[in-house]
């Protein structure tokens, strides 16, 4: 973990970046006697979850359900919670973030930690067609019971650590009483007071540290409250034979999305809710702007070939500051 | 009721829907979803999907019918380069989840530095 203090004109803002989950991982205070231990709150909120959702490790709460093989399990409560968050993003977007294509990334590459994934390989073989097994997912409200059709494997990728940025955020600043932004990649929740001028965010279509500048298409915005969330199929690609692969998938075609938009950033009264809008409007492809315009969703869409829409309020590119 | 836009080309399903535009709609879209579990089999194809509209355009039922469980409509592919898996999936709107939330505000105009960021993940 690295520390940094970072002084803008009327305002201090404490830092701690290191790398955990696939990700890079911010964390900002306005208290620096905060910043250990929202550091200690964050890490262990980042190891329980990792420990309930992750699909990379085959000691998490979430790999054991296929000893069950379609029975169902008692389920922590942070496992159940993270299943609600995967089914509902699955339900209000019709199905298109859908939790349960998780052979169909396994069988196109994407079946271990994206940096043990080799960037090229030979061609696939022609893949059947995975028919989606959400709605066959059941958990029982109040009793944490959950019956996973078997033979299905659930990602919980996407909606999970947008949740753990979500209760990361909303434990810090109810435990330490300051204000506080945690990162995920693209993941970004806010909690507490912000800072004088809110917090300001870079807004960039791949990974790249805050000192080494803007890669890709990128805004700058401020926010006083709520989360952020970036969509990209800029980022996690990889190719087998002559075929390109992302991983944000689209379950009516069964591989990567091909959309116009590259790149969507969305805000929300959630980081679950900013995560699970940007996925949807990539895989929606052309009717994204309209079906964000009717959920009141202030949003950024960058087309594959760079231009910039924006929508609900999101500010205008042309005057964001550039250095 | 509106046509379905596939009924409009020139298959035989296609023809015979045109034909019986408007209450019979509601048994070609129930035969969708016949067409998707012939999908999640690797058995689907073109011809099991004009096939399926055939059938579905003589099957004799009732309008009033009402599916138990809401599923998704089912329009075929738009091109030929669509891949086999031809069908498009445009799940119904269902009532039992909370919506997605805006925020209390949009994102505003930065008077400062940037002190993060949210890259594509």
């Amino acid at each position: 973990m690295t520390a940094t203090t970072s002084v803008s004109p009327g305002t201090a803002v404490h830092r701690a970046t290191w790398f955990a989950i696939g990700c890079d991982v911010s964390l900002l205070v306005t208290d620096p006697a905060a910043l250990q231990s929202a550091g200690e709150l964050l890490r262990h909120e980042i190891d329980a979850v990792d420990r309930a959702c992750s699909r990379f490790r085959v000691d998490s709460e979430v790999m054991q359900l296929h000893l069950a093989a379609g029975r169902p399990v008692t389920v922590s409560p942070l496992l159940a919670e993270a299943v609600a968050a995967a089914l509902r993003a699955a339900e209000i977007t019709e199905g298109l973030v859908d939790p349960t294509v998780t052979a169909t990334l396994s069988a196109l590459g994407y079946d271990r930690d994206f940096g043990s994934v080799a960037s090229d390989g030979p061609a696939l073989p022609r893949l059947p067609f995975r028919r989606s097994k959400w709605r066959e997912v059941r958990l029982e409200p109040g009793s944490n019971r959950l019956t996973v059709p078997r033979g299905t494997q659930l990602d919980l990728g996407a909606t999970a650590k947008a949740l753990l940025a979500d209760r990361a955020a909303a434990r810090i600043a109810g435990k330490l009483g300051c204000g506080v932004l945690v990162g995920l990649g693209g993941d970004i929740a806010i909690g507490g007071s912000p800072p004088q001028g809110g917090w300001s965010i870079r807004v960039q279509e791949r990974p790249a540290p805050l000192e080494h500048g803007p890669q890709g298409n990128w805004c700058v915005i401020s926010l006083t409250t709520d989360a952020l969330a970036t969509s990209s199929v800029q980022h996690r690609r990889w190719s087998r034979g002559h075929c390109d692969y992302h991983h944000i998938i689209d379950p009516r075609t069964g591989t990567s999305a091909t959309a116009p938009w590259r790149t969507v950033s969305v805000t929300a009264a959630s980081c679950v809710d900013a995560n699970t809008a940007s996925t949807c409007a990539v895989i929606l492809g052309a009717e994204a702007e309209t079906w964000l315009r009717s959920r009141r969703l202030p949003a950024r869409l960058v087309s594959a070939a760079g231009r910039v829409e924006t929508v609900n309020g999101w500010p205008d590119d042309a005057q964001c500051p550039r250095p | 009721m509106p046509l379905q836009p596939w009924a409009a080309n020139g298959s035989v399903a296609g023809r015979r829907a045109r034909r019986r535009a408007g209450d019979r709609t509601v048994r070609i879209l129930t035969a969708g979803v016949g067409g998707l579990s012939l999908m999640g089999t690797g058995l689907f194809s073109a011809a099991a999907w004009a096939s399926t509209h055939s059938q579905a355009a003589h099957v004799k039922r009732p309008v009033s019918s009402k599916r138990s469980v809401p599923g998704p409509a089912i329009t075929p592919a738009t091109s030929s380069t669509d891949s086999s898996h031809a069908g498009h999936v445009k799940a119904r709107p269902t009532h039992h989840a909370s919506p997605l939330q805006a925020p209390a505000s949009p994102p505003a105009q930065p008077t400062q530095p940037p002190v993060a960021t949210s890259s594509g993940s």
